[in-house]
């Protein structure tokens, strides 16, 4: 009944009709996809406001005649919490939205724990060891003693102060940027739900989600059709040819 | 017996699909493409046992064998195998009766099988009996799964075609999980074993089902999406990428898309916030900028005039590039967004008719001055005309005028908004002449409209959407609205020829918002026919583009694209209200996009940059991936939302956007296929696609007045427009191709058609009290009193050559465009109405001096350039049968009608519910003289 049994659904799949032709035919059909431009215009839109692109999204509206979907001043202090969690600065981007909508963090203990996290790794990395411990001891083992999810990821978390080198630990991804960023995506997210906006997560994301999982799924079946290697430059290739590109 | 469990007891009653929907496999299954994978709609009577009897349209069974043993079993299997791109399949049986032992299966099997079994039994076959409550997995012993069965009883048996999973209902209660890994093309089968057991099918066209199906749709909806947002962000052969790189491709993408499309300040702004780098020039992209946008404001002259400025060697590459351009020019002329003065008075080189001040001030900056110098030639005609008595409105076409007059009741400060955002748009942004020159005018009464100041302000990459507002006038929130859009509404086009005492239709350009039925003309704006000098601009230019083709044609061999193209904008003329006409679409604004997307890629490809934007790649690619999938029997592709992704409307405008309609009329979309389908490269290839209502829903919104019809009177209207074209295809039941063929047979013969003149109601119609018929009453009067004033204009005289007018009383015969084997006229769709022979005054009586010449010009031109024969008014052969398509009565008709429940067969429910479209078929039809 799930939908997702990956297995059972590829059996039986026999590729009748099916195979495209070559990447010259598909280009072609390609092209007379196209998309209005209002369509993509709004992809785009909804990208800049989701992800916090104020000034852009602005111009937009104006430039291509796209009405913002929010009010664009609702997007300011949801840009200073994110820039604010992406510079590192955690606990000054909890208490805006702490003041911005108080019933996020309460309402999000999977949210407010990586948040939370955030704070301890930024004492790590900073080296602030004795602080780090006190934090932790403060407010999350409490929850870690409770829950194993948690507790897992504090223990991989200090785990970090036993090296003199984190970054060069097995833990580093912690430290890493993207981890900041995707948190700071959850957050976003999370605020944007607050603020009743209907998607949290930008559409064109979902799209080449959905690109890379589509093709996944014929590629899991055998049907041969031209693969987009590359999104940046949208590179076609046949896999049977890996090198034939064709714009 | 058998009602054990949830038989009787909280049974939910579906209501879906809903009872009234003309097309409830459309809705079930609106992913399937029934060209190339049909719906089961009934049992096979080949594919059956001999025991087996079928009645009430093959969906009901009964036993008629001896019954013995189960020797004597004998099954059915439905027409076709399930679709995969249905996702989830569902049908029910009820059962009749039982018979004398109820040994009843009721599930699937594949092909081939022998039919003197019950399903379940063999390999590749399974069934839920009725005796039993058995289920059946290819064997002969069952396991217990749900209660038994009996009279009076409803068994539904659902496929999941995602995970191949099936699952039954008895009565509308779920009993869960029967089978897994099912193997694909599976065919609804039942089977019989005792006499007097008769059972019901329904597969989805007989009513609403007993279960609500739409729990476990969204079910199957969120457990794919959510497959789809954890699927790891890897390309094949690259490496996984965390959320940081993942960031960084969507900036590029969306920066690449902005500067794609000459969205400079947006990019600059993006780029900078994102520290993302794009590599073009700004500059570059501040000139593709302005090409593009004189294109969308339907300037295509001033933007050729700028390409040879700045790609001098552009054009002379791309010739049937230029054709192309040069082709929508003639539109924009014809529909009288793009004026000219005089052929002569420009310049004769191919592009005679850029814009002069572009042509003589190179490095531009348009002075207001010049724009009105430009204008005044035409100015000046136009005065003429007016003081000479005939300030015909340039819209009074009967089924245009209420809309106006309602509209503008609603609007009534709207008047001047679009064109004053166009104007200053031209003086602020463009370096070519702003075209809407009406508002120059003296007499107008409103000189504020030209005295727009000059904001050549910081901003001058700002479009015409900017908005300014320079005058005073209130622009109407729904204005507002349709600004939203950006490319559908650069305003302008509209108003070259709309009169002082003419309200002017607000800009509701492109947009599906306008909720009246009446205000079909909309988005085609002064759609109404080019008059006096007009008339020879439009003929002259008509006849440059003839020579270009054929120039075109003798150095570089045939083109059918571009004959086909120059076809269909010829044919326009041929109708009273072109905008309501098969080819109506040409007129949309939203088909300039298209023009000015060619014209954008190749001066991009000139500098070796690509042609689309990445982002647009990919959404086509993924658009064709999911087709795929469905093709390829990936049940999951139904449930991807890949169409609210890409076609995705905030919230707070969607009920303007098409979208809506498409998902909520998805059967619709037929319709507008001939008007996407016929121009553009875009057609739909045979190959592309399941959900191909996606795909035509997809370039274009819905034609306005198509929309307009939709909105209000839902699928029936729209399914009765379809059918009162002169085709009898439009037979196979709710099959959107076989609409979508019917239209373009239709539409590509419209050169058979045509002999349109749009009078008052009148005919079969007059009896009927709808609103359609007041409308047209209504434009007749107003248009009688504007006509009175003198019959023999030049503009006039081109009004009646357009086949049309409801000034009766001057010309009423007009000419007979016909193709010589097809007997077939058809009046333009709005108007259904048409004139008496008997009254008819030859037209050229009417018509004096240069108005003649005119006119005979334009015959001549039309006959010598689009292959009709035109025919006087009394030479027209006597037996010819005329057919009057009243649509647009049918359409006003519609809301009181029933829809027809049943749907299996949507052509009769058509006839039926459509009083006129039962002559559809008749070729001869006498002509029905006015009262």
């Amino acid at each position: 009944m799930r939908g997702n049994s990956d297995s059972s659904e590829d059996m039986n799949v026999s590729l009748d009709g099916a195979q495209a032709a070559d990447i010259k035919q598909w280009t072609e059909e390609n092209s007379q996809t196209t998309l209005q431009r209002t369509y993509m215009n709004n992809l785009v839109m909804n990208y800049l406001v989701t992800e916090g692109f104020k000034e852009a999204a602005e111009k937009f509206a104006v430039e291509a005649g796209v009405t913002a979907p929010m009010d664009l001043s609702l997007m300011d202090e949801r840009i200073r919490i994110r820039s604010a969690i992406q510079a590192g600065s955690i606990q000054e981007a909890m208490r805006m939205v702490t003041t911005l909508h108080p019933e996020i963090l309460d309402d999000n203990s999977e949210l407010y724990f990586h948040l939370q996290q955030l704070v301890l790794l930024e004492l790590i990395r900073e080296g602030r060891v004795e602080e780090a411990v006190i934090y932790a001891q403060e407010h999350l083992a409490e929850r870690g003693a409770s829950d194993p999810n948690v507790r897992q990821q504090l223990e991989r978390t200090l785990a970090l102060l036993a090296f003199p080198q984190p970054l060069s630990s097995p833990f580093a991804d912690l430290l890493h940027p993207s981890h900041r960023q995707k948190v700071a995506s959850e957050l976003n997210a999370a605020i944007l739900k607050a603020e009743n906006f209907e998607e949290t997560s930008p559409l064109l994301s979902e799209l080449l989600k959905l690109l890379l999982w589509a093709q996944q799924k014929l590629l899991d079946v055998d049907v041969t059709f031209p693969v987009m290697t590359d999104l940046v430059s949208a590179t076609l290739a046949l896999p049977a040819l890996p090198s034939a590109n064709n714009k | 017996m058998a009602e054990g469990g949830g038989s009787t007891s909280g049974s939910t009653f579906g209501v879906f699909p809903y009872p009234n929907d003309p097309l409830p496999l459309k809705t079930l299954y609106p992913f399937v493409n029934e060209d190339e994978t049909p719906i089961p709609r009934c049992w096979s009577s080949k594919d059956r046992y001999n025991h087996i009897g079928l009645s009430q349209n093959n969906l009901r069974v009964h036993y008629k064998g001896p019954g013995k043993s189960h020797k004597d079993a004998a099954s059915v299997r439905a027409t076709h195998p399930i679709p995969a791109a249905c996702g989830l399949y569902y049908f029910e049986v009820k059962v009749i009766s039982k018979g004398r032992d109820g040994y009843m299966g009721i599930g699937l099997s594949i092909q081939g099988l022998s039919m003197n079994r019950l399903p379940g039994w063999d390999k590749n076959s399974y069934g839920y009996h009725g005796d039993d409550g058995h289920s059946f997995c290819s064997s002969g012993n069952g396991l217990p799964y749900g209660p038994t069965f009996t009279t009076g009883d409803t068994v539904g048996c659902g496929v999941n075609l995602v995970d191949r999973t099936c699952f039954y209902t008895l009565n509308g209660v779920l009993l869960g999980t029967a089978f897994r890994d099912l193997p694909k093309d599976l065919y609804p089968t039942v089977g019989l074993q005792t006499p007097g057991e008769v059972v019901d099918a329904n597969f989805g066209a007989s009513g609403p089902f007993l279960y609500d199906l739409r729990p476990k749709l969204e079910e199957v909806r969120a457990s794919v999406h959510r497959t789809i947002i954890e699927h790891p962000l890897s390309l094949p052969g690259g490496e996984p990428c965390d959320q940081v790189k993942w960031t960084d491709i969507l900036n590029k993408m969306v920066t690449s898309y902005l500067v794609h499309y000459g969205y400079c300040s947006t990019a600059e702004a993006f780029a900078r916030a994102s520290t993302t780098d794009f590599t073009e020039e700004v500059a570059s992209i501040r000139n593709r900028q302005r090409i593009n946008k004189l294109i969308m404001c339907g300037n295509i002259g001033g933007a050729i005039a700028l390409v040879e400025e700045l790609y001098p060697k552009l054009l002379n590459d791309n010739p049937n590039l230029l054709f192309r351009l040069k082709v929508r020019q003639f539109i924009e002329i014809l529909r009288g967004t793009e004026q000219q003065s005089h052929v002569s008075d420009t310049n004769g080189a191919t592009n005679g008719f850029s814009a002069p001040p572009s042509m003589e001030d190179p490095a531009p900056c348009l002075t207001p001055d010049k724009v009105l110098k430009h204008t005044s030639v035409i100015q000046s005609t136009r005065t003429a005309l007016q003081q000479s008595g005939i300030s015909r409105s340039s819209k009074g076409t009967p089924m245009q005028a209420p809309s106006e007059l309602e509209l503008n009741a609603r609007n009534s400060s709207s008047t001047f908004g679009g064109a004053d955002s166009n104007n200053s748009d031209g003086n602020r942004s463009s370096r070519s002449p702003p075209l809407p020159i009406v508002f120059s005018s003296s007499d107008h009464g409103r000189p504020e409209a030209i005295t727009v100041p000059d904001e050549e302000s910081s901003d001058t990459e700002m479009d015409c959407l900017d908005e300014p507002m320079p005058v005073t006038d209130d622009r109407p929130a729904g204005d507002l609205n349709g600004v939203s859009n950006g490319v559908d509404q650069h305003p302008n086009d509209e108003d070259m020829l709309v009169d002082d005492d003419e309200p002017e239709v607000p800009q509701t350009n492109g947009t599906c918002s306008v909720p009246s039925p009446k205000s079909q003309g909309g988005s085609c704006g002064s759609t109404n026919w080019p008059r006096g000098s007009h008339v020879e601009t439009v003929l002259a230019f008509g006849r440059e583009l003839q020579a270009i083709s054929e120039k075109l044609r003798r150095t570089h061999g045939k083109n059918k694209a571009n004959k086909r193209m120059l076809q269909d904008a010829f044919s326009l003329l041929a109708y009273n209200e072109p905008c309501l006409s098969p080819l109506g679409w040409q007129l949309e604004t939203a088909q300039r996009e298209p023009v000015c997307q060619a014209l954008n890629s190749a001066i991009l490809e000139s500098q070796n940059l690509p042609a689309r934007p990445s982002l647009e790649v990919c959404a086509s690619h993924a658009q064709q991936l999911v087709n795929l999938m469905s093709r390829s029997g990936l049940g999951a592709s139904a449930f991807t939302q890949i169409t609210s992704l890409l076609h995705h409307s905030p919230k707070p405008y969607q009920i303007q956007r098409c979208s809506v309609m498409t998902e909520t009329f998805p059967q619709v979309v037929g319709l507008q296929a001939p008007s996407t389908d016929l121009g553009e490269p875009r057609r739909r290839s045979k190959r592309s696609l399941t959900g191909d209502r996606f795909d035509n829903s997809l370039p274009e919104p819905l034609p306005p007045r198509v929309s307009s019809v939709i909105s209000t009177t839902s699928h029936v209207a729209s399914s009765s427009t379809t059918s009162s074209l002169p085709s009898t295809s439009v037979s196979s039941s709710s099959n959107n191709n076989n609409n979508n063929n019917a239209l373009q047979a239709a539409s590509s013969n419209s050169f058979q058609l045509l002999e349109s003149r749009i009078s008052s109601p009148i005919g079969h119609l007059t009896a009927e009290e709808n609103s359609a018929e007041h409308l047209n009453g209504n434009a007749v009067v107003s248009d009688e009193e504007m006509v009175t004033g003198g019959g023999d204009n030049i503009g006039d005289s081109f009004t009646s050559l357009r086949m049309s007018h409801f000034d009766g009383h001057n010309y009423n015969e007009d000419f007979i465009l016909k193709t010589s084997s097809d007997v077939v006229d058809f009046a333009s769709p709005a108007a259904g109405s048409r004139l008496p022979t008997s009254q008819d005054n030859s037209l050229s009586n009417s018509l004096s001096g240069r108005a003649g010449e005119v006119l005979d010009d334009a015959v001549q031109f039309l006959q010598s350039n689009s292959g009709l024969q035109l025919w006087r008014a009394g030479e027209r052969p006597a037996a010819q049968g005329d057919l009057v398509l009243p649509e647009a009565s049918a359409a006003g008709a519609l809301p009181s009608s029933t829809p027809s429940s049943s749907t299996s067969s949507t052509s009769s429910s058509i006839s039926a519910l459509d009083p006129s479209s039962s002559n559809v078929t008749e070729t001869n039809w006498q002509t029905t003289p006015r009262q």
